[in-house]
This record gives C-alpha cells, structure tokens and sequence, in this order.
C-alpha cells in the first residue's frame, strides 16, 4: 500500500506532526498546570505515536529462516524482557520499608500476647529484616539516583530515621505517648488512603478530612465510628456513607489499645483552618 | 499415555497422603519450623512455581474450549484447515498436559514444605474439595483428554461427532475442575463472615468465587488464542511450501482472532472482580488503584494498551494481504485512512487508560506535585477509564469489519503476510503471558498480609507488597521459563519429524 518509498520518506512527514503533537501537549499542559512527570508522558505518547505510524507504512520484511531466524527471535525476547522490566523498574516504586515496620509491630503485638514464643526467635528475625531492609533501603536509593540523577538524600525518611523508627517498634515497649502512637495506627492502618491530614493523603473523595476533626467529635464518638461505620455520617458524604466505602472490619482488626490511641491522635486534631466536614450522628 | 496416567495417579495419592497427614502431623507439632532455601526467599519460591503452574493450566484448560469449536467449524463446514488446527493445538496441549502436573506437583511440595500451617488449615478447611472433588476431575480430565486425543483419526467420518463430543466433555470437565481450584484461590481473598458458622458451600460460594471464574475462563481462552498464534507463526518461520506458509498465515490469522475477540471481554470480567474485591472490603480500591498497587495497574494499563495497538497492527498487515484493499471505501473515504484514523483513536485511547491519577506508589506520600490537576482529575476516574477501553474496544470490531468487507471484494493472498506480523503474533503472546503473571500477582497480593485475608495473618518476613521492580524481574524470568517450555514443546510435537512424515 505504500508503494516503494524509501525509509526518510515514510518518517519525514510522521517525524514532523509527532514533534508538533509532542510540542503542544507540552505547552499546554503547561498551561493548565500539569506536573513535569505527566507533561512527559503526554510527550511519551506522541513518540509511541510516531512509531505506531512508521510501523504501519514499513515495508514489507524480508524473511528469516534457520539460524538468522532463531537469532531474530531470541533478540526479540531480549527486547521484550528488558523494556517490560526496565518499565516496572522506572515507574515510582513503593517503599517494603513502610509495611516491614507494621509487620514487625503486628509480630511484636503476637510476642506479647503469646509468651511461648521464645524471644530469640524473635530476635533473629528482627535482625534478619533489618539486614533486608538496609540492603533494599541502599538499592532503593541507588535506584532512585540511576533514574533522577540525583541523590535520594532529603526525600522520605532517612536510613537513620527508619532505624530508630524500627528500634522503637522492636523494643516491644507499651507506648508511652498516646498521640504519637495513634499516628502510628493510623499509618498502620493506611488510613490515608482515605482520609487527609495537613494536606497529606488521599486525593480522591472517599473519606473526609480530618484536619480538625478533633473540635468536632469526642474520642468516644470517634471510637464507636471506627468500629461500627455507620455510627455517624461526615457532612456531605451521604453517597459515600450509603456505598459503605469504610470498612467494616476494624473490630477484626484493630485492637482496644490501638482504638483508644487512634481516637486519642485524632480527637488531637484541631486546625481550624483546615475545613473539615461536620459529624452527623445517625445511630 | 500410560506414563502420563501413572503420573497423575502418583500425584494424587501423593497429595492425598499430604491432605490426610498433613492435619494430624501439626495437631501434634504446632510451632514446626518451615523450610527455607538458602538465597531465595519462601514466598518467591511458591510464587514462582504457582505462576509456572497457572501458566500451564491456563493453557490446557483455555485451548480445548476453542479446539472443539474448531472441530465441530471443520465438521460443518468440512473444511480440513480447522480439524488440522485443532488437531495441533491438541498434540501440543498433551504435552503441556504433563508440565501441567509436573508444575501442580511441585507447587504443593513447596507450600507443604515452606508454609506448612497454612497448607494444613486450607486442606482442612476444603477437604471434600482437595482430597476427593479435585484428584477425581483430574483423573477424568486426564483420562478425556488422551482419549480425545488417541481417537482423533479413529472416530472419523460419521463418527466425528462423536469426537467433538468427547470434546466437549473434555471442557465440561476442565471448567469444572478450574471452579473447584478457583474456591480455594478465591476464599483466600474473599473468605465468608464468620467463618466458625460458615458451610463449606459458603466457603466455596464465597464473594469473589464466580467473577474468578468468569475472568479465569475468559483470560484462559485469550491466552490459548495467542499461544495458538505462536504456535502458528513459528510453524510459518519454519515452513518450506507455499502451502504450509498459507496454512500457518491463516492459523495465526484465526489464533489472533480468538485471542482479541476473548481479549474484548477482559476488562468487563476484569472489573466485576474488582468490583467484588471493593464490595468485600471498600479498602482494597484503594491498596489496588491509588496505594501499594497502584502502579501495577499503570503497567497494566501499558501492556493492555500495547496489546490492542499489536493486535490490531496485525489486522493491518493481514489487510495488505487482499488484494483490491486499496480501493474500498467506507462512507466514502479510503478504507486504509479510515484504519489510519482507527490508530489515532487507539493511542487517545490508551492516553487516557494510562493515565493515573497521579505518579506516587502510595497516598501516604502523595503530594499535588504528582497529582493531577485537580480540574483534570476526572481523566483518572472510572467513566472516563470505561470509556477508553470502549474507545480501544470499538475501533478493534471496526476494523475487523473493514476486514470481512474487504474479503468479500478482494482474495486473501494466504502466505503472502508481511513477515513482521509473525513477530507481532510472538509479542502478542509474549505480553498476554506477562501481563497474566502481573496481574495474578495483583490479585494474590490484595490479601496484603494475610494469608487468608482477615483471618489468617501472614507473619512471615515476607509479607509486605514487594516493589514493582521486584515483580516485573520475577515475571520477565516465569514468561522466558515458560516460553522455553512452550517453545520446546512445538518443536517436539509440530518440527520433529515432520519432514520425515512428509517423505514417507
């Protein structure tokens, strides 16, 4: 179909409009004040664009057989494998650091709670995650300089923050500040996907923010929403309440303990200058 | 056959022996340490032989769905290229047939060996289903499946009818034993409230049960399709006549086509699944589409996208085979630009599928400065997302229209494909194999960490959601692995001997 045309012939014209395409999705969501990382990807796209249209308009391939065509087809599977994982290597990566931790504390809770289990156990694998962890934390932040270029220093929680923040949960210690042990559990129980506290959290309207939920709801009333959902309705949700988008199971989940420092972090909160929607009670 | 059915009986009594001892054995042992293999972790270990496992069921599950269509189309039709596919595709599935088990047999070692407790409370908790419901489907799919095989050139002539129906038992019995295994898979993630008063029915009627039934048997016959495309394009690369080169442009032709019409219904059966997930638990939404998992499924949204662009890129070059293209119009404009214009909306498609609500692996450090504008935030949201695909999904049936249209006024030149399209068929294959590795890790990851989800905490080291990088090395190795295999096996059944045969 498209005759005899020489390669510079087939991309000229196609080289062109994806750079004006690329060009233009660049500046306009400049415009409406996209971040970098989606203007590159909009620029991504226009390439994936030019390619998908050579492709099309290519010449028929010559044909391969016996070995040339076991060697075509290995290099093909190396091609795949390195872009497949190069992708899943160059998207943002989540840190195991964070969910290591809560997995550290929900072993430390089962140490306290069944003393059978012998302490040296416990230990060696408390050690053994720590060693896991420096040695993921040193790739992550290898990784994260090969990609950026630049050092991962000053973004997230040092490798000494982390240490301490593991040494405390190991220590196994009862917690001696209620508040700073709520936000724990409140982290631990990836409440923010949800909710927002001091413009930190999810982005999507699923929960309500919470940044002075602490002026309008006593700790009692916030520990009777957290196990039984349909306790009360923040304002403005009611399609969200009657979806039922907060889970059920934090009976199952969550402890007494864990309750009361979670409703005592969050009945803390009193920023009035965060609009925070209103309780209404519905039981 | 013998071999095989010895096998299979080994198997199973082996696994009846773990189902009964395994109970009593850590009654009276409660803390027995479980194993671990030095330099690489537990769960890779059970990870990697389920994945290789699935692959290969998915297999020799999905293609005896279309191989019976393709013989009863042959039957009817009497049209010899059918029966030739079905048959092929059959040689190659026994042999898959074996891997099937072989990969079945070392996935409960390692999980007896390496999660011991876990395995005793779901054989337990399952009996009926692992000890006599299973090991009794294996055996009749075993059985089926060698008779369908070693009568295909007995029962012939006005006896092949009863060969499809020998066919059709076959899938009667595999979609049976695909429901049996699903109910322990899917109580996993979605097990019954409570369970002390739950049934075993409950447990196996569990919230996500059916939409993992559904999605296993659509994805099943997709992946068959593409496999069978494999198998057609390096039968086409090895072919020496015209007439094996017209045959395998044509197997590959039909191989694409179950694979994309399969494919069209995914992302439905995919988001009943989801659907069921968020009814169970609203908090698995979010750990999927906007924490710890969320950029999996912006890779998923690549390959998905990637996928469509390829497959409809081979409808492309199987258009420039029919000859007379050039001159059918649709609405009166050329049949080649209003294609051209297809790709345009496929890549705006796969622009809006992929884009994500914003570039953080978790909402715990999500900030506006990943985020997407807030006026822009519906791109990221469902009705946008649903119309994407149907965007993708619409475009792909109307180029095969295009397609059926240009055939009725030109020829198909059968072996004149351009050679790149057998890559294509490759790379379809590839990526349906990786993106099922990708998302199977999603689905068993969504327990977070629990074994069970909710009851059956996983206080193993390796219980937290591993990075993306982690799993996307680990899929790439399973798919090489399994495309080995696979590609041992076309050689052994299609290549070895075929000039020979030929000859005589």
């Amino acid at each position: 179909m498209t005759g005899q045309k020489g390669f510079l012939d087939i991309i000229k014209w196609k080289l062109v409009g994806s750079v004006v395409i690329g060009a233009a999705l660049w500046f306009a969501s400049g415009v409406f004040e996209f971040p970098v990382v989606f203007r590159i990807m909009f620029v991504l796209y226009a390439v994936l664009g030019f390619f998908v249209f050579v492709l099309l308009d290519l010449p028929a391939m010559p044909e391969l057989s016996g070995g040339k065509a076991i060697a075509a087809l290995l290099v093909f599977y190396l091609l795949c494998s390195a872009v497949y994982t190069g992708a899943g290597v160059y998207l943002p990566q989540f840190d195991p650091e964070w969910e290591k931790g809560k997995i550290q504390k929900i072993i430390e809770a089962k140490k306290r709670a069944h003393p059978t289990l012998t302490p040296q156990e416990l230990n060696q694998q408390t050690k053994d995650l720590t060693a896991k962890t420096d040695e993921l934390m040193e790739r992550l932040a290898k990784l994260e300089e090969t990609m950026t270029g630049e050092s991962s220093a000053g973004k997230g929680p040092s490798p000494e923050e982390l240490a301490k923040k593991r040494a405390a949960m190991a220590s196994g210690a009862p917690p001696s500040d209620p508040i700073a042990y709520g936000k724990d559990v409140y982290e631990l129980y990836e409440c923010y996907n949800c909710h927002k506290i001091g413009g930190k959290g999810s982005v999507k309207k699923r929960g309500p923010v919470l940044d002075n939920i602490g002026s309008l709801a006593t700790i009692e009333q916030l520990k009777k929403k957290i196990y039984d959902p349909k306790y009360l309705m923040a304002d403005g949700f009611e399609k969200e309440f009657n979806k039922g988008l907060m889970p059920k199971n934090y009976t199952e989940l969550i402890s007494e303990a864990e309750l009361d420092a979670l409703a005592t972090y969050l009945a803390s909160l009193k920023n009035t200058g965060v609009e925070t929607p209103k309780p209404i009670m519905k039981k | 056959m013998k071999r095989a059915l010895l096998t299979a009986l080994a198997l199973i009594l082996g696994f009846l022996g773990v189902a009964l001892s395994v109970g009593q054995g850590f009654a009276q042992v409660p803390e027995a340490a479980p194993y671990s293999i030095p330099g690489i972790e537990n769960r890779a270990v059970v990870w990697v032989a389920a994945q290789m496992h699935i692959l290969f069921a998915a297999f020799i599950l999905g293609a005896p769905i279309f191989v019976v269509i393709s013989e009863w189309i042959g039957m009817r039709k009497r049209d010899p290229r059918y029966d030739r596919l079905a048959k092929e595709v059959t040689k190659v599935t026994t042999i898959l047939y074996s891997m099937t088990a072989l990969t079945g047999g070392l996935f409960i070692l390692v999980l007896v060996g390496l999660y011991p407790t876990l395995t005793s409370f779901m054989v337990n908790h399952f009996f009926p289903i692992f000890a006599i419901a299973y090991p009794l489907l294996f055996i009749g799919e075993t059985l089926v499946l060698y008779f369908y095989w070693y009568s295909w050139d007995t029962l012939t002539g006005e006896k092949k009818a009863r060969h499809v129906a020998i066919g059709v038992l076959l899938n009667i019995i595999g979609l049976t034993t695909l429901a049996a295994i699903n109910a322990p898979t899917s109580f996993m993630n979605t097990p019954p409230h409570p369970i002390e008063t739950a049934t075993l029915w409950e447990s196996i009627h569990n919230y996500s049960w059916m939409p993992l039934n559904l999605h296993r048997t659509i994805g099943n016959i997709t992946f068959g399709g593409f496999i069978t495309g494999l198998i057609a394009a390096y039968m086409y690369m090895s072919s020496k006549t015209p007439e094996e080169r017209a045959y395998y442009d044509w197997m590959g032709f039909v191989g694409n086509l179950i694979g994309v019409g399969a494919s069209l219904l995914l992302p439905l059966a995919g988001y009943i699944l989801a659907a069921e997930f968020f009814e169970f638990d609203a908090s698995i939404g979010p750990y999927m589409m906007a924490d710890q998992l969320s950029m999996y499924f912006e890779m998923q949204g690549a390959m998905v996208g990637l996928m469509f662009l390829a497959s409809n890129l081979y409808i492309w070059q199987s258009m420039k085979r029919i000859s007379g293209i050039e001159s059918l119009k649709i609405l009166g404009i050329p049949s080649v630009t209003v294609v051209k214009l297809g790709f345009a909306i496929i890549l705006l498609g796969n622009a809006i599928w992929m884009t994500p609500h914003g570039f953080s692996a978790t909402q715990a450090t999500a900030t506006d400065a990943l985020e997407l504008p807030s006026d822009w935030g519906f791109l990221a949201l469902m009705p946008a997302k649903n119309t994407a695909a149907g965007l993708i999904v619409f475009v792909t049936i109307v180029n095969y229209i295009i397609y059926n249209r240009a055939i009725r006024r030109g020829t198909i030149q059968w072996g004149k494909i351009d050679f790149m399209s057998q890559f294509v068929l490759i790379f379809l294959a590839f990526s349906a194999i990786w993106t099922m590795g990708l998302m199977g890790a999603v689905r068993s990851l969504v327990r977070k960490y629990f074994h069970v989800y909710i009851l059956f905490p996983d206080y193993t080291p390796e219980a937290y959601t591993p990075t993306l990088a982690h799993t996307s090395v680990l899929v790439t190795a399973m798919t090489l692995a399994f495309f080995a295999v696979v590609s041992f096996a076309i050689w052994l059944s299609l290549m070895v001997g075929k000039g020979k045969a030929k000859a005589s």
